[in-house]
C-alpha cells in the first residue's frame, strides 16, 4: 500500500497516446511553461515568501489539469519544493538548471517517501488535504475494511513500539536523532559514529546552507535560526564506500580506535559471537547459563557508549 | 499483528528462542533491500517536525544544560510511554531503516516476554514499511 499506488493514473482518451504521470518539479522555468507567465515573473514570485505563497495558490488554482500529467500536486509539497529551490537560488543565482532540478527532485523523493509512509503507518499525520485525498483513494482501491484492519495493525504496532523499556536502544538512537535535530549533537555524533550512521546535524547543516529557505514553511523540528551552522563540532564520521550503509558495518571506535571489521552486504547480518552460525534443533538446544546481556546503554555517556561498542553489530 | 519481518540470520536468532515465546507468530522474510544514502539522510531529517509535548518538555530540558552527563541521564529516563504516533513515525522516517538492522538483531536474544515480541515484531513492520517506501521512491 503507498500513496503512489493510490493515486489513479491519467488515462488518455481513445486515440491519445498515454502520458507518463511524473512528479512536478516547479522551478521557475517549469513554471513560467505551466502557468503561461513570464519566467522573470515567476523568479520574482520566488524570492518572496509572500508571493511564493500565491505562486502555489495558483498552482493549486491548476490542480485538476495538472494532475493529468503529475502525481504530486499537493499544498504542502508545492510549498517545500518551492521554498528549497528559492533557498538554492537565493545562495546561488548562477545555479545550472540542471543542478537545481537534482536538488527538487531529492526533496521531491524524500517527500514521497515520507507520504508513502505516513499514509500507511500514520495517516493522521498527513496534511490534511493529502490525508482525505489518499485515504479515499486508498479505500477505493483496497476496500474500506481492508484500510481499517492495516490502521487497526499499525495502532497496535505503534503501541508496541512505546513499550519499549527506557534505555532500549532504539530510544536512545531516536531522541539522540531529535537532539541533534535541535542542534544537539553531542550523543549522535557519539553513537552514530559506532554503529555507522552519518551525522544528520552535520548533513542538516549543509542541507541548511544547500536547500533549507530563511523564511516561509513551519518546521517545527528544526527551526530554522537553530539549524547547525558551520560551527557545529566538527565530528567527521568515515562513511562507507559507495556511500551507503550497510547493515552490520561498524566503523572505527574513535575513541578506542578498534579495528574496522569487513563490509557486510545489506540483509546478511552475522549471528553475534557467542552464536553458533548453525544452530541446532531448537529441542536440544542448550539453555544459555547466563543469559543475554542486559538491553541497557546504561545512563552516563560512557556507559551508552560502551554499551553500543559491545553490541555485535 | 502476527508477523515478525526478519531477515535470514535474524530469522536463525529468533529460532534459538524458547518455543512459548515463538509460537503463534509468523515469520515472513524481509527480503527487500536498500542502500541509504547521506543525502537522502540528511533531507530527510531537514524535514523532520515534532509536535508532542512530552518531546518539547524534553527538548527544553536539554537545552538548559550543557553537561553531557545530565543529557545522558536525560535520555535514558525518558521513555515513548504516551509520545504521539504521529511524532514517533517522524522519528523512524527520519533513521531510515539501516540501524533498525542494527537495533532488531541486537534485540532478539534478549527478547523474555510475549510483550517483548510484539515490540519486536513492530520494530520489524516499521523497517518493512520504510524499505517498501524508500525502495519505491528513492531508486
Amino acid at each position: 500500500m503507498t500513496a503512489t499506488d493510490a493515486l489513479p493514473e491519467a488515462v488518455p482518451d481513445k486515440g491519445q497516446e498515454s502520458v507518463e504521470v511524473r512528479p512536478l518539479l516547479p522551478t521557475p522555468e517549469r513554471l513560467s511553461q505551466l502557468l503561461e507567465m513570464d519566467r522573470k515573473d515567476v523568479e520574482a514570485m520566488y524570492i518572496s515568501a509572500e508571493a511564493r505563497g500565491k505562486l502555489v495558490d495558483t498552482i493549486m488554482e491548476h490542480k485538476e489539469e495538472l494532475k493529468a500529467d503529475h502525481n504530486n500536486i499537493y499544498r504542502g509539497e508545492m510549498e517545500e519544493l518551492i521554498r528549497v529551490g528559492a533557498e538554492r537560488l537565493a545562495n546561488d543565482p548562477d545555479i545550472s538548471m540542471e543542478l537545481l532540478d537534482e536538488t527538487l527532485q531529492e526533496v521531491q523523493k524524500t517527500l514521497a517517501a515520507k507520504r508513502d509512509f505516513l499514509l500507511e503507518t500514520s495517516p493522521d499525520n498527513l496534511p490534511d488535504d493529502e490525508k482525505q485525498e489518499l485515504l479515499s483513494r486508498l479505500e477505493e482501491s483496497e476496500g474500506e475494511a481492508k484500510t481499517e484492519e492495516e490502521r487497526s495493525l499499525w495502532r497496535k504496532a505503534w503501541d508496541a513500539v512505546t513499550w519499549l523499556p527506557r534505555k532500549h536502544p532504539v530510544i536512545t538512537l531516536l531522541l539522540a536523532l531529535a537532539a541533534a535535530a535541535w542542534g544537539i549533537y553531542y550523543f549522535w555524533d557519539q553513537l552514530a559514529a559506532l554503529i555507522a550512521i552519518p551525522n544528520p546535524a552535520k548533513g542538516a547543516a549543509e542541507v541548511a546552507r544547500e536547500i533549507a529557505a530563511p523564511t516561509g514553511g513551519e518546521v517545527v523540528g528544526i527551526p530554522q535560526g537553530a539549524l547547525p551552522g558551520p560551527t557545529a563540532p566538527p565530528v567527521d564520521i568515515p562513511l562507507p564506500q559507495g556511500g551507503g550503509v550497510s547493515p552490520g558495518e561498524i566503523v572505527p571506535d574513535l575513541a578506542g580506535g578498534t579495528a574496522v571489521p569487513p563490509n557486510i552486504p545489506a540483509g546478511s547480518m552475522p549471528a553475534p559471537s557467542g552464536i553458533p552460525e548453525t544452530l541446532p534443533p531448537v529441542e536440544s538446544a542448550p539453555l544459555p547459563t547466563s543469559g543475554p546481556p542486559p538491553l541497557d546503554p546504561g545512563e552516563t555517556p560512557e556507559e551508552m557508549l560502551e554499551w553500543f561498542k559491545d553490541r555485535p553489530f | 499483528m502476527t508477523e515478525l519481518h526478519l531477515t535470514l540470520a535474524e530469522q536463525k536468532l529468533f529460532a534459538s528462542l524458547p518455543a512459548n515465546l515463538r509460537e503463534g507468530w509468523t515469520v515472513v522474510e524481509e527480503m527487500q533491500k536498500f542502500d541509504d544514502t547521506i543525502t537522502h539522510r540528511r533531507t530527510r531529517v531537514s524535514f523532520l517536525k515534532l509536535h508532542d509535548p512530552k518531546l518539547n518538555v524534553l527538548k527544553e530540558q536539554i537545552e538548559g544544560t550543557k553537561d553531557a552527563a545530565e543529557i545522558a541521564k536525560l535520555v535514558a529516563d525518558f521513555d515513548l510511554k504516551e509520545v504521539q504516533q504521529a511524532d514517533l513515525a517522524e522519528l523512524f522516517f527520519a533513521l531510515g531503516p539501516q540501524p533498525l538492522y542494527l537495533i532488531i538483531a541486537a534485540t532478539i536474544p534478549t527478547v523474555k516476554t510475549d510483550k517483548d515480541v510484539e515490540s519486536l515484531a513492530a520494530l520489524s513492520l516499521i523497517r518493512n514499511a520504510l524499505l517498501r517506501a524508500f525502495v519505491r521512491n528513492y531508486t
